[in-house]
């Protein structure tokens, strides 16, 4: 056996002979120390250390509640009413702000569409806005993607929230076909994301939805001025309409740059490519028949001279030996005294 | 160089004539191959890429073929004396069949007194000026000042044949204008010098 073997052993065996350690008493409270401390509001440990008080019978719970109860109480939403899913979803809204329903009040409502408008005068992008309710749950069919693709395809490029009004963290951001070329992914996810944001510090509905519009706004010029390399203040400035126009006009990326010449390219395209298979073969004939040219001299008599039958005319003689006498400087060979003519 | 009166027996500054090179070179005819690299300059692949080039341009111009001597020559030597004497006595074994020498480019390369220098034949005398053939030689300057010779030689003859297919352009176009240069008694074409021929000479 091993030696731990045998101190467990023994350790087992001695054990109940030891005498048994006494328990510590619980602290307890004279009369008078209660009656004092009870003048105050709070008495620590009351609970625990009144020897006196009388235990609280558990609260009467009932049945516990069944599965099915238990699914209903956690779908509690409500589809929105479909009289009003024409209104929401059939075409382009024209206003910016989509409440069909009426859940906001009409000062606030008159007030989100004055910010939504003055946000698509200095903006290229536009942004609308459709509120639900807290508690409602859009119809499954209606996806914000084909929305955008259906209805927003055309036209300027626009932002599409899904908002329900007191309930800013459930917002949906969607956006029109020709912005996510132009308006990477994430920084659409870092907008909606700040917007809620400065949403949840406010109270009351009407307030978040004011805070989440103004924060998205300016997120969505920030973009801008991120795609568009504006230096300025992104803050406080805003765009002349003058610029808005342009930006809008200007066109998104080279695919939107391109689209409007495709057909004709598509058109020219055997054509163009033909006619540079023939040019490009007439080049390669030329330059063949060029590297096969042979090139003439006409003979002419020529007068022997220095008694020399085949050759009297001499060339040019240049020195070699040294960097220090470059071509340029020996050009001219002799000197003028030495010319006769 | 000298300009002097066609159809001159001798050079009116020196007296120069083929007799008188035959005296100092030798007056017996001289069996070369177009290439001949007597100094050695030329390493075996170095050889087939200058006899490329050369057959390229025998090609291109056929009436008209490419010779390249190297070797030394001596102080006493000149090297246009010598490419005058050697273009008139040398027969090149593997030049075109039916082509003289009149129809010869030389290129002579001293590699001692480093010097190099272009003599051509009478066909070419009419179309080839002294500057044309400098030319030539100032292309190849920069390699042969670095030892590289076949590469010079390459350069040289590379900007001799574009010269050469501008004359013929010319010269199919404006025939008269190079006639013009023959004609007696007014026109008059450089010829070989011993006075002002060498390289010491261009030097100074």
């Amino acid at each position: 056996m091993k030696p731990w073997q045998w101190l467990t052993l023994a350790a087992w065996l001695v054990g109940p002979l030891l005498p048994a350690r006494e328990s510590t008493a619980l602290p307890s409270l004279s009369e008078a120390q209660r009656k004092a401390m009870a003048s105050s509001e709070w008495l620590a440990g009351d609970r625990v250390l009144s020897a006196g008080a009388e235990a609280e019978p558990p609260p009467d719970l009932g049945e516990p509640p069944s599965a099915a109860d238990l699914a209903a109480a956690r779908a509690p939403a409500l589809l929105v009413p479909e009289k009003y899913l024409q209104a929401y979803f059939d075409t382009r809204p024209e206003a910016f702000l989509i409440d069909p329903q009426g859940l906001l009040d009409a000062p606030s409502a008159h007030d989100q569409i004055g910010l939504l408008k003055a946000h698509a005068a200095d903006s290229p992008i536009d942004l609308f806005i459709y509120v639900f309710a807290k508690e409602q749950e859009i119809p499954g069919e209606v996806r914000g993607e084909e929305l955008g693709e259906r209805c927003f395809a055309t036209g300027r490029p626009a932002l599409l929230v899904f908002y329900f009004l007191g309930a800013a963290p459930q917002a949906l951001l969607y956006a029109s076909p020709a912005l996510p070329e132009v308006i990477p992914a994430a920084e659409q996810r870092l907008a909606l994301q700040s917007a809620i944001a400065q949403a949840s510090k406010q109270s009351s509905p009407p307030d978040q939805l004011r805070a989440f519009t103004v924060q998205l706004t300016k997120r969505i010029y920030r973009m801008e001025q991120m795609l568009h390399g504006i230096a300025d203040d992104a803050d406080g400035s805003t765009l002349t309409p003058a610029r808005a126009a342009k930006l809008a006009k200007k066109p998104s990326s080279l695919a939107a740059r391109w689209a409007p010449w495709q057909p004709l390219a598509q058109k020219l395209a055997i054509p163009g490519l033909l006619l540079a298979s023939v040019l490009a073969v007439l080049l390669a004939c030329m330059g063949w028949r060029r590297r096969r040219a042979t090139y003439r001299f006409p003979e002419l008599a020529v007068e022997p001279r220095l008694g020399g039958e085949h050759a009297a005319g001499v060339g040019a003689v240049i020195a070699f030996a040294s960097a220090a006498l470059p071509p340029a400087s020996q050009r001219q060979q002799v000197a003028d005294y030495l010319r006769r003519t | 160089v000298q300009k002097i009166h066609r159809a001159a027996t001798a050079c009116p500054h020196c007296g120069l004539t083929l007799g008188d090179a035959d005296g100092q070179f030798g007056g017996r005819e001289l069996r070369l191959r177009c290439l001949a690299d007597t100094a050695g300059l030329l390493r075996h692949e170095e050889r087939e890429r200058v006899e490329a080039a050369m057959g390229q341009l025998r090609q291109r111009f056929p009436q008209v073929f490419m010779a390249i001597y190297t070797g030394a020559l001596g102080e006493a030597a000149h090297l246009r004396r010598f490419g005058f004497w050697l273009l008139n006595r040398a027969s090149f074994e593997d030049r075109p069949s039916g082509a003289s020498n009149a129809a010869g480019i030389l290129l002579t390369i001293d590699p001692e007194t480093k010097a190099a220098g272009v003599s051509v034949g009478y066909l070419l005398e009419p179309f080839l000026e002294e500057a044309d053939t400098f030319e030539c030689l100032a292309r190849a300057h920069s390699h042969w000042l670095e030892g590289r010779y076949a590469d010079g030689m390459i350069k040289a003859m590379e900007q001799l044949a574009w010269i050469l297919r501008k004359r013929s352009r010319q010269a199919k176009r404006h025939p008269q204008r190079f006639a013009r240069k023959l004609s007696l008694p007014t026109a008059s074409v450089a010829a070989t010098c011993s006075e002002s021929s060498s390289p010491e000479e261009v030097v100074q």
